[in-house]
């Protein structure tokens, strides 16, 4: 085998490696992106949730005017 | 390596959770909302906040068996060895609301959860419906607030102050800053915890599962740890017990909810042995509270040394039955033919010695 062969006969096998490393570090950072994702929706859900049903009832003593 | 990488998810994963509390309960002050209602919701739902995220990375790696057995043995360590350890410090008092409301509410959701589990699985609709719970739990708790005695407003306000004015974290950009930083904390917290966990689990020949029950269960507790023994130091005996059983209601409808719906159609497979062991402990453990709340409306120290004997019995169950270990037929017929019926004798003479405990105002 010529030497340019030897080179092009490594190439897919070293692409495959980089696109396998390439993917797996793309699926760690999508996890940790939709983990954010959730948490952010869950608690900004959850401030909703609390901002609505203070509002709701408004006007009793659990507001307090910040000094 | 993976000592290192456990010991960092959790490190990132308490202090994540603390600026997460710190951070909205100051904006949230800051915007006129009262310490009770932050104490109420902010604070309860940081403390879970572990179990949250931990729980979703887990779904979102294909680990739900981490995720479920999180949850589960999470609220089987608060009980049995969180409350144990706190009322063998001191005896812990046990607010009449508790026995009324919250213990209920808790049983009701481990409950809910055994019933949405029954058929194998937990789906993006059980998911949905646990989380939906959450969020009318957490309505109905800023409502119940309004009608809070004086008392009761005072004790949050000392436990939790708005910012002082000229402190660093007074201005919303800081607390915003506080809140992303727990966030991202969170984030990288639950995923070094779960790879970490995955691979104990490799190297130790055990299930995700027993991982999931055990180690990981007792690393995201280390909020509720933390906060109970501190105030079992303190003296503020009853907020040890309320952080308990608050957690546990919040861990099964935010963890649980939260995992099935992030599931999506494929929905959460429940382990078998899950099913058939673990959960019923969950479910006993948490109806064990109501006769050992009631009686005196304390938990004493032999109490505490009941809850801390079974939750070593069932870690020792759970480590003998992962490896079939030759002692584990006899330990079982130890702990059902005599320690668990033994137990239950007492509880009862226990509770009609001591009757009117919980009916006193």
């Amino acid at each position: 085998m010529s030497p340019p062969d030897k080179l092009l006969a490594h190439i897919p096998a070293a692409q495959e490696g980089v696109d396998e490393a390439y993917l797996q570090r793309r699926s760690v950072w999508e996890t940790r992106i939709s983990v954010l994702i959730s948490l952010t929706v869950t608690f900004g859900l959850m401030a909703g949730a609390v901002l609505v049903s203070l509002w709701y009832t408004r006007g009793q003593s659990a507001v307090v005017t910040p000094a | 390596m993976n000592m290192l990488m456990f010991l960092g998810g959790l490190v990132l994963l308490v202090i994540g959770a603390n600026a997460l509390v710190r951070g909205a309960s100051k904006l949230a002050m800051s915007f006129g909302i009262s310490p009770l209602v932050v104490g109420l919701t902010i604070v309860a739902f940081g403390t879970s906040a572990p179990e949250v995220a931990v729980s979703i990375g887990a779904v979102l790696d294909g680990k739900t068996d981490i995720a479920i057995g999180s949850v589960v043995g999470s609220n089987i360590f608060n009980v049995l060895f969180v409350l144990g350890i706190s009322a063998l410090i001191a005896p812990l008092v046990v607010n009449i609301q508790l026995i009324r409301q919250e213990v209920p509410i808790m049983l009701g959701a481990s409950l809910l959860l055994l019933a949405l589990t029954l058929d194998g699985q937990l789906s993006f609709l059980d998911g949905g419906t646990l989380f939906a719970l959450l969020v009318a739990y957490t309505v109905f708790l800023v409502v119940q607030s309004r009608r809070e005695t004086q008392a009761a407003k005072d004790e949050f306000a000392d436990a939790i102050q708005p910012a002082g004015a000229g402190a660093w974290d007074s201005h919303w950009a800081a607390q915003v800053a506080l809140i992303a930083a727990g966030l991202v904390a969170l984030v990288f917290g639950s995923d070094y915890l779960v790879k970490a966990s995955v691979s104990f689990a490799k190297a130790m020949g055990v299930s995700d599962l027993v991982i999931g029950l055990t180690i990981v269960a007792a690393g995201t507790s280390m909020p509720e740890v933390a906060t109970s023994i501190t105030a079992a130091i303190k003296g503020e005996r009853d907020i040890a017990v309320g952080n308990v059983v608050g957690s546990n209601t919040f861990n099964i409808l935010s963890c649980l909810g939260l995992s099935g719906l992030v599931s999506g159609d494929l929905g959460l497979a429940i382990a078998p042995s899950l099913l058939a062991f673990d959960i019923w402990v969950m479910l006993a453990v948490a109806l064990a509270c109501l006769p050992i709340f009631m009686t005196g409306r304390e938990i004493a120290r032999w109490e505490g040394g009941v809850f801390l004997g079974y939750y070593v019995a069932y870690v020792a169950y759970l480590i003998l039955a992962a490896q079939q270990h030759d002692a584990l037929q006899a330990f079982s017929g130890v702990m059902m033919g005599f320690v668990v019926p033994l137990t239950l004798v007492t509880l009862v003479v226990v509770m009609i010695r001591r009757p009117a405990a919980a009916g006193e105002p």
